[in-house]
């Protein structure tokens, strides 16, 4: 029934084919056929019908309109000002993401508590690097002449 | 239509007057298609009075690929389907979505004629032709407003009324054959 109903309109809108169309109206009832012939003059009517609508108190629906459209802002003022809203907005987050990024690292680096140890030799020093949270520190010497074989990382 | 888009470029700065020569313009055939798809005098005021706030509102989208007259129908039946939906959501008796018991074949031949034996004339037609519609569902004669008088294709309608191209076809083809039934006397005697 669908594919006849999509049949039957395409076939009152002219748009089947030749063969198409001769094959339709083939299995149709001479009502239906003779209905089809009357319908562009129903069409026509339903376009005259439209036109014969007329609008009653046109001048009210036009204060109508100007009062509601005056009483909200105009498009520029509404729309514009949300439009730089959502701007500053996206360059609020995405300064906060920049930050974030570039900033983060170092402040880790400030946490990392730092020792300076004594050595026996003036011209050697030894730091101590720890981050807090972390399970190992890191020793940092520097000067020293060597490193004795049993101290050596292997 | 030079001077419509002038209007246009105005009435996006703001200026309602330019606007309102715009509504103006444009008014008679909004309400027109919303009363030939709703019947109701005081939703089609309303929805006309809807429409153009809308466009209003949404100036800055309109982008004159399309003639304003275009932007401005489809903001129009937009808002009839809509209401249409809502009323569906929130049953009433007068519109209803039932199947409309028409038979293709049916002989339902409603008296054509004011006084039996005066021949027709164009405005009787017309008379018959808009109880004829006032007796389809809303949602049958939206589909064939859209279809004979707004002369869109079978894609845009079912765009439009949000429903899928096998409901466009039957809705149509039924309110076609509604009508067809309802008019065959009067065709004859005109």
């Amino acid at each position: 029934m669908k594919n006849f109903e999509s049949t039957f309109n395409r076939w009152l809108d002219g748009e089947l084919d030749e063969a198409e169309r001769r094959e339709f109206e083939s299995g149709l009832d001479e009502e239906t056929l003779s209905a089809a012939k009357a319908w562009p003059a129903t069409r026509g009517l339903l376009k005259e019908s439209a036109r014969q609508i007329s609008l009653p108190h046109p001048d009210f629906l036009n204060e109508q309109i100007r009062r509601e459209i005056e009483r909200k802002p105009a498009p520029d003022a509404a729309w514009f000002p949300l439009r730089r809203l959502l701007l500053a907005g996206a360059c609020c987050l995405a300064a906060a993401v920049v930050l974030t990024a570039f900033f983060l690292p170092v402040q880790n680096h400030a946490e990392t508590v730092v020792f300076m140890a004594e050595t026996v030799s003036p011209d050697a020093s030894a730091s101590t690097f720890q981050i807090p949270g972390a399970r190992g520190a890191v020793i940092w010497m520097e000067g020293m002449p060597y490193i004795p074989d049993e101290e050596r990382v292997q | 239509m030079d001077h419509e888009r002038e209007l246009l470029e105005r009435a996006r700065s703001g200026d309602t007057g330019a606007f309102d020569e715009i509504v103006t313009g444009h008014r008679t055939r909004i309400y027109a298609l919303v009363f030939q798809i709703l019947r109701n005098e005081d939703d089609a005021l309303d929805l006309t009075q809807d429409t153009f706030i809308r466009a209003w509102r949404s100036l800055d989208k309109f982008d004159g690929r399309h003639p304003l007259a275009t932007w401005l129908h489809r903001i129009a039946t937009n808002a009839a389907i809509d209401l249409i939906r809502r009323r569906q959501a929130r049953p009433q008796c007068e519109l209803t979505d039932g199947p409309m018991a028409v038979d293709p074949a049916s002989r339902t031949t409603p008296s054509a004629a004011e006084v039996p034996g005066v021949a027709l004339d164009r405005r009787d037609l017309r008379a018959i032709l808009d109880r004829a519609l006032a007796s389809l569902s809303p949602e049958h004669r939206a589909v064939v407003v859209l279809r004979e008088v707004e002369e869109l294709s079978y894609e845009e309608i079912a765009g439009r009324t949000k429903a899928s191209m096998g409901t466009v076809m039957s809705r149509l083809f039924y309110a076609r054959k509604h009508l067809q039934n309802l008019l065959k006397d009067a065709h004859e005697e005109f």
